[in-house]
């Protein structure tokens, strides 16, 4: 407490007195209002910086995770529909026109697309083997996609016919008609669209309707009665026999059964 | 008689060695509140007279200590033994009041003005003695005036030796300074009360 070297003694000698006369004198304190204030400040430190036993950290991990894992599941069951079906109508037809006509005819009819089902994953919809045919400004659509190589696949069907395969007179001309049916509907759809401040739901709506238009296998069995009447009956069968491999599920008339064979009849 | 017999523990925690500051810094430091309590105990006093001695006001003094200790509070996490804890308490202390005197004009003023009856405090035993304790009263007074007065270097010093009881080498270590610079301010600082308190008797 006091100067330890030896030259440092004639200091201590020198100021014991004053020392003494110093102690002795006054002992100030700090009062005990801030002995108590400081004191509790430092229990106060100290109980801060322990580790608490927390439980509201594994608590609100589960929360996230149940949070999360439900999340996961409701966007997985309800996926948005395929890319191509909010398409605008104006891009349908652009691709529906740029797509060749021998390609459009090659690519197997895609079925139509069930609405309560609409809401399903593509994948999920391009396996499904009972489904029913896609309308044809859908159908337009898919193809355009498989011809731009975008990401959407059209559905294999059951008996697609290969694409390197020459395109029959016949089939041709279906997918002119086709064609020219897919742009007078698409452009009525983008007039309409064009018109309407909300273009994606404005499409959606016009597009529910044209869905439930007269579908292609009705066309091509009209098509097919054609033949008939025009007294064509061997073109009739064989557009009949492929029409059956198309839509093996789709009920024919009785007078068009009759046409097939018996197998392919029921 | 003791010998021969078991000593109380109470008698022997009284006779046994007291835990060493550092110690019980460390103990505090990994969450021994108490430790801390005793440690302030034992230093609270030097070190609020070495601050009142300083900044004069009693209600700046007793700011400048909550400061200190808040300071040792907050930096108990990082403490480590380097040097003995009083050498780092009164470094805290001097950089406190150094602050302070840069927020505000230093004031020479001594607890005596600011509220004599609780700054001055006769030790117990004078008190049964009046006329010895009136005695002792009015050279304190003239001792602190004394001090007062010194150069604020030679005051600090001063105060290191008797409040925090450092040797040299840990005056010249909180203060910023040599050795030799210490001794030399604590020679003149012990010349002049000694002076002080001479000529109070002498006039006396």
């Amino acid at each position: 407490m006091k100067p330890t070297l030896p030259e440092d003694h004639e200091l201590e000698e020198m100021g014991s007195k004053v020392s003494e006369r110093y102690r002795a004198g006054v002992q100030d304190e700090p009062p005990t209002k801030l002995d108590a204030a400081i004191l509790a400040a430092a229990r106060r430190e100290v109980e801060q910086s322990r580790p608490r036993r927390n439980w509201q950290m594994p608590a609100s991990i589960a929360a996230m995770l149940v949070i999360g894992v439900s999340l996961v599941l409701i966007v997985r069951d309800n996926e948005p529909p395929l890319p191509s079906l909010d398409r605008p109508a104006a891009d349908e037809a652009k691709l529906a026109k740029s797509a060749p006509a021998q390609l459009a005819m090659k690519t197997p009819p895609v079925p139509r697309a069930d609405f309560r089902r609409e809401d399903r994953p593509s994948r999920e919809r391009s396996v499904r083997p009972d489904r029913e045919p896609m309308a044809r400004g859908e159908v337009a659509a898919v193809q355009g996609n498989a011809v731009s190589g975008a990401a959407v696949q059209p559905a294999p069907a059951p008996a697609a016919p290969a694409i390197a395969e020459p395109a029959k007179p016949a089939e041709q001309e279906q997918a002119r008609i086709a064609e020219s049916r897919d742009l007078s509907s698409s452009k009525k759809s983008a007039a309409v669209a064009d018109a309407a401040p909300d273009t994606g739901a404005s499409v959606r709506a016009l597009r529910k309707p044209e869905a439930a238009a007269p579908a292609q296998p009705r066309d091509w069995l009209e098509e097919i009665d054609g033949l008939l009447r025009e007294g064509k009956e061997t073109e009739a069968r064989r557009r009949l026999l492929d029409f059956r491999q198309q839509y093996p599920q789709y009920p024919l008339p009785e007078r068009l059964q009759a046409l097939l064979p018996p197998q392919a009849a029921k | 008689m003791v010998s021969g017999t078991v000593l109380p523990a109470r008698l022997a925690l009284v006779t046994a060695d007291p835990v060493p500051d550092e110690q019980l810094m460390m103990r505090y430091r990994d969450g021994d509140a108490a430790a801390f309590e005793e440690l302030y105990g034992r230093h609270k006093g030097g070190i609020f007279r070495y601050v009142l001695r300083q900044v004069g006001l009693r209600s700046a003094a007793e700011e400048v200590f909550q400061e200190i200790w808040m300071n040792i509070v907050s930096s108990r996490v990082r403490y480590r033994v380097e040097a003995r804890f009083t050498t780092f308490l009164y470094h805290v202390a001097h950089n406190c009041v150094i602050d302070h005197f840069r927020r505000k004009t230093p004031l020479h003023l001594i607890s005596l003005d600011d509220d004599p009856d609780e700054a001055i405090q006769v030790a117990g035993p004078d008190r049964d003695q009046p006329e010895r304790a009136v005695a002792l009263r009015q050279s304190a007074a003239k001792l602190l005036n004394a001090l007062a007065l010194l150069p604020p270097e030679q005051r600090e010093v001063f105060l290191l030796h008797e409040e925090g009881g450092l040797t040299l080498e840990e005056i010249a270590t909180v203060t910023g300074t040599g050795r030799e610079t210490a001794k030399s301010r604590l020679r003149y600082a012990l010349a002049k009360l000694r002076e002080g308190i001479e000529h109070e008797a002498d006039v006396a």
